[in-house]
């Protein structure tokens, strides 16, 4: 199982001629990844390791039944190429491309509400489901499928967390990750969504971080979880006021590390207090299921 | 970007919202009459600090100018005056636009008390309206501003455009925060902003070729502007800390602080590569220098890669350190494809190598305590 991609979905690269497009191509296909087809407009009628490019989201729909796409295009064309997107009714965009305007990225929530769509990031390592599909910059080489599902902000750190879940000798159901941007199109309370309602995802690892509030608008969704989520909020020991890699990690008022603990805690969250001790938490939620 | 109240001015004047008449020192208006001298900074609490002042004649004028020039209010130096005419205020109220990073949208902040920190206003008294950005800010939330501010009948009208025209301002040229706090209602009933605090979102420069007009502010340590400049992120912790750390990714640069805090190890800086260790080892040249110039007693690159090749990683570390060569005892933690290769090939530059984060972060305690 898993949550956001499963067996039908049909994968597309919007900006897939670009020098990363191609790489993560290869890679997708390599990784068994059903990618059907790539988007740049004017390059229709091209093939890219073996997948045909077209002009828009719309051809790609109509001819190879596209479900889902990674953007990695640059941002100043990053809005349209969302929007085309969702309007084209694909129901899955993780936006892998930084520095896109903060007004862009709210008309692109606006629209994937509207629409229905899941839109992560920007500035988003994306989503892998292990054994179905790959719309991430995680490698499929270290991951294994299981029941444990992790959603963060960082793309980076969740390679650490699904060591600790393997440690343990567990799997992975969805990675999910949400970007590391100030305004984000989805946060984590939309994803714990996905995972309570995921029979195969036994368990949650949430890793928040200091800024901003995403974490605390998912503590009534934790209440009613019926599944253990392990929380660790990263940036404990972060100076004030200093930006910490992801524009949006910064502590502003009651946005700190400890506070947010607190109060994911204080709604049931398994809250780790040491980043290391994570898996350990994770095995003891877990018992013997 | 922050800007100076005067650039800010200058934004609100193109949205046809109403400021007080003026210019920067030496050359305002000679017409002004009794006016108000205003330091330039990005300093909260300009007021009380002594940055503003009001002079009733051309000599007062020209004293008060002179002596806040080059002046410092807080950590900001003085360096340019706007001079404008005195307002004969009535009432002083606030307005905003911001982005409510948590809402995903802009919002409208609304208080009939003014002149005063509005975090430190009653939260009853600040109207907070979410716009949805596919309404837009309509005239029915417009009237409920109004209403809420209770201004009098003869500014209800100017008011209501003052905030359509903020909120048209904020999104049209990309502000996050685009504050007037006083909103001046003027004894002859016509609303004026007295003060501007905007912000500007970075990422939407490309479309904004005017924005090179205004003054860059120059945020954060001169190593944390060298490491931005480099491509990467840097935080810098502790003056008296022995360890700087370079880590691949900004998730695992808050973990790797944390843990090295937890291990009682005292931390220089923490330094974000970003895309830089993607490239060649010319990217991380600048990185390592501004790391080396620290002079850590312990170096600890932390390094995790899916996607690239930690081994290629590892030939850019070889070929940087030898341009830019690192400081202290050297401490690596390099995983992901090909790392083995990766760890083999920077132990001869005098890497202690790890696979494990938890035995890293404990050898760069060790090193620590060795070095003191």
């Amino acid at each position: 199982m898993g949550i956001l991609l499963n067996a039908d979905s049909r994968l597309i690269i919007q900006g897939i001629t670009g020098q990363v497009g191609r790489n993560t191509a290869g890679r997708m296909r390599e990784a068994g990844t059903p990618l059907v087809g790539g988007v740049t407009p004017g390059r229709s009628g091209q093939t890219l390791d073996g997948v045909p490019v077209f002009d828009s989201c719309n051809e790609a729909v109509a001819e190879v039944g596209a479900t889902g796409s990674l953007v990695l295009v640059p941002a100043p064309f990053c809005m349209d190429a969302c929007l085309e997107a969702i309007d084209a009714g694909l129901g899955l965009v993780s936006v892998y491309t930084d520095n896109v305007p903060l007004a862009d990225t709210i008309r692109i929530r606006a629209a994937a509400g509207a629409r229905g769509a899941v839109v992560l990031g920007p500035n988003s390592a994306g989503t892998v489901t292990p054994g179905v599909a790959n719309l991430s910059d995680l490698n499929d080489s270290f991951l294994s499928p299981g029941t444990v599902g992790i959603v963060a902000k960082s793309g980076a750190i969740t390679y650490e967390v699904v060591d600790m879940v393997r440690a343990q000798g567990r799997g992975v159901s969805s990675v999910v990750c949400l970007g590391g941007d100030p305004v984000l199109c989805t946060g984590y309370r939309e994803v714990l969504e996905h995972f309570r309602a995921d029979p195969g995802t036994e368990a949650v690892v949430l890793i928040g971080e200091i800024g901003g509030g995403l974490e605390l608008l998912a503590i009534d969704v934790i209440a009613a979880m019926g599944k253990p989520v392990i929380a660790h909020v990263l940036g404990r020991h972060a100076p004030p006021g200093k930006r910490m890699g992801h524009a949006g990690a910064l502590v502003g008022r009651g946005d700190g590390a400890r506070a947010k603990a607190a109060r994911l805690g204080e709604a049931g969250a398994v809250v780790v207090e040491n980043f290391w001790q994570i898996g350990d938490r994770l095995a003891r939620a877990l018992g013997n299921r | 970007m922050d800007l100076l109240e005067h650039e800010g001015k200058r934004l609100f004047a193109r949205h046809g919202i109403a400021v007080p008449r003026g210019g920067l020192w030496p050359d305002p208006p000679g017409d002004l009459g009794p006016c108000v001298v205003k330091a330039q900074v990005r300093v909260g609490g300009r007021g009380k600090r002594g940055g503003i002042r009001f002079a009733s004649s051309a000599v007062e004028t020209r004293a008060a100018a002179e002596g806040l020039l080059g002046s410092a209010l807080g950590d900001a130096a003085v360096g340019r005056i706007y001079v404008e005419e005195r307002l004969d205020i009535a009432r002083e109220l606030y307005l905003a636009v911001m982005i409510d990073r948590d809402a995903c949208c802009h919002t409208l902040l609304a208080s009939p008390e003014g002149g005063v920190e509005v975090q430190a206003v009653a939260p009853e008294r600040v109207l907070r309206l979410p716009v949805d950005p596919v309404m837009g800010l309509r005239p029915f939330m417009v009237r409920r501003i109004v209403r809420f501010l209770g201004a009098p009948e003869k500014a209800a009208k100017a008011l209501g455009a003052t905030a359509q025209a903020l909120y048209e301002l904020a999104v049209r040229e990309d502000a996050t925060l685009a504050e007037i706090n006083p909103l001046a209602l003027t004894a002859d009933g016509r609303v004026v902003a007295a003060d501007a605090k905007v912000s500007l979102d970075d990422r939407a420069a490309y479309r904004h070729p005017d924005w090179s007009a205004f003054e860059q502010a120059d945020p954060g340590t001169e190593v944390e502007r060298a490491i931005l400049r480099a491509g990467g992120v840097a935080a810098e912790v502790d003056p008296e800390g022995d360890v700087v750390g370079v880590i691949s990714g900004a998730g695992l640069m808050m973990a790797t602080l944390d843990v090295m805090v937890a291990h009682g190890i005292r931390v220089r800086c923490v330094i974000d590569m970003g895309g830089t260790p993607l490239g060649s080892s010319e990217g991380l040249i600048p990185i390592f220098q501004a790391a080396a110039a620290m002079r850590p007693r312990v170096t600890f690159i932390n390094a995790y890669f899916h996607t690239a090749l930690a081994d290629s990683f590892a030939r850019g570390v070889l070929g940087a350190a030898e341009t830019a060569p690192l400081s202290g005892r050297l401490i690596l933690r390099l995983v992901g494809r090909r790392s083995e290769e990766g760890r083999r090939l920077l132990a001869p530059l005098g890497f202690a190598t790890h696979e494990d984060l938890m035995a890293a972060i404990r050898a760069v305690a060790e090193a620590a305590r060795e070095t003191a």
